[in-house]
């Protein structure tokens, strides 16, 4: 245990491993909002922004294609067509009134 | 319960990821991982003894993209890249056909917001030129066709967020057949010059510059293409009933 916390303590003296750690952290908090929310919609942008998160890590891990790509794919593309995906299937599984109005405007 | 065990099982793994297995490994970043890696790479040779390559003065290599991952991913492995690209095509026949068989035929509108269509009018050029320079500068710098296509379809993306008329037209459909029939066609093209399918047949030039390479800036123009094309495909599916 004392390794433990010898290694946490070393990691968080330098700025790049304490900011490591934070971002580390915020990603955690929002996987766990992810899967707590009670809104799809919520979960997504959650995911969204755990992508983004991980953007600073590659940067940070010196792998700059990555980040390129995790910064174009995960937190922008792939968040449209989950919300898009979401808003067809949502409008399917509503009748009546309430369809009308969701299929509407946005 | 079941929140008390996954507590449970992530302090374990935490216990076990920054106590017992992170101080076995290096520090970052004194590994000097670049030089064991990178610069060895870059002195790339399958054939004969390497010599030192200097940017922007070491000509006639066996592979001039400056970019290791680029040289790697479209020159030695550039038959994997052709099957992700067919992967791609696959998933996106299945989002068309998904969207395709839901029951509503209802297209998805937004409210119309005067700022963001101003603005999106000046921000969608840069974004496509953006698209269109890390696609092109693949072997040059990070990037390459797949974040360069990525990129163009965001901007398609938000010209629809923007615009309820806008469309996304049968030229993309024709701009992604033919961006996929240039790759294997450069393959081929290969295959007819040095007897192997995809090989680098046009001279690389001088590590750096931009007409260097080979046929790798080439093939990530028709990747990156081919990529945009079917992305904007994928959303406008989705989108339009």
């Amino acid at each position: 245990m004392t390794d433990f916390f010898k290694s946490l303590i070393d990691m968080l003296r330098d700025p790049v491993g304490a900011m490591s750690i934070l971002v580390g952290g915020l990603m955690i908090v929002f996987a766990l909002f992810a899967v707590e929310a009670k809104k799809i919609v919520d979960s997504l942008i959650a995911l969204s922004a755990i992508s983004l998160l991980s953007v600073l890590l590659f940067v940070v891990l010196k792998a700059p294609d990555v980040a390129i790509t995790e910064a174009a794919v995960g937190s922008g593309l792939a968040t449209a067509v989950m919300i898009f995906a979401l808003w067809r299937t949502d409008a399917n599984l509503k009748s009546g009134k309430e369809s009308d109005e969701a299929g509407e405007k946005r | 319960m079941r929140r008390v065990w996954a507590i449970l099982v992530a302090g374990v793994f935490l216990y076990f990821l920054i106590g017992q297995f992170l101080p076995i490994i290096p520090d970052f970043g004194n590994v000097d991982l670049f030089t064991r890696v990178a610069f060895d790479i870059i002195n790339k040779s399958t054939t004969s003894n390497y010599n030192s390559v200097e940017f922007k003065k070491s000509k006639d290599l066996e592979d001039g993209s400056a970019n290791v991952v680029t040289s790697i991913v479209v020159n030695y492995r550039s038959f994997d890249t052709l099957g992700e690209v067919s992967v791609l095509f696959c998933a996106a026949i299945g989002v068309g056909i998904l969207a395709s068989m839901l029951k509503s035929k209802r297209r998805i509108e937004f409210e119309e917001h005067k700022i963001l269509r101003t603005s999106t009018g000046i921000a969608l050029p840069l974004i496509l030129l953006f698209g269109a320079y890390i696609f092109i500068h693949g072997h040059l710098s990070p990037g390459g066709g797949f974040p360069g296509g990525t990129t163009i379809a965001l901007g398609v993306l938000l010209l629809m967020l923007s615009n309820n008329e806008f469309k996304v037209t049968d030229v993309a459909k024709h701009v992604e057949q033919s961006a996929g029939a240039g790759y294997v066609v450069v393959g081929l093209m290969g295959m007819a010059i040095g007897g192997v399918f995809l090989m680098n047949f046009l001279p690389t030039g001088v590590v750096g510059n931009l007409f260097s390479a080979g046929v790798v800036p080439i093939v990530y123009t028709f990747i990156g293409f081919k990529v945009g094309a079917e992305l904007s495909n994928v959303i406008s599916d989705l989108r339009e009933g």
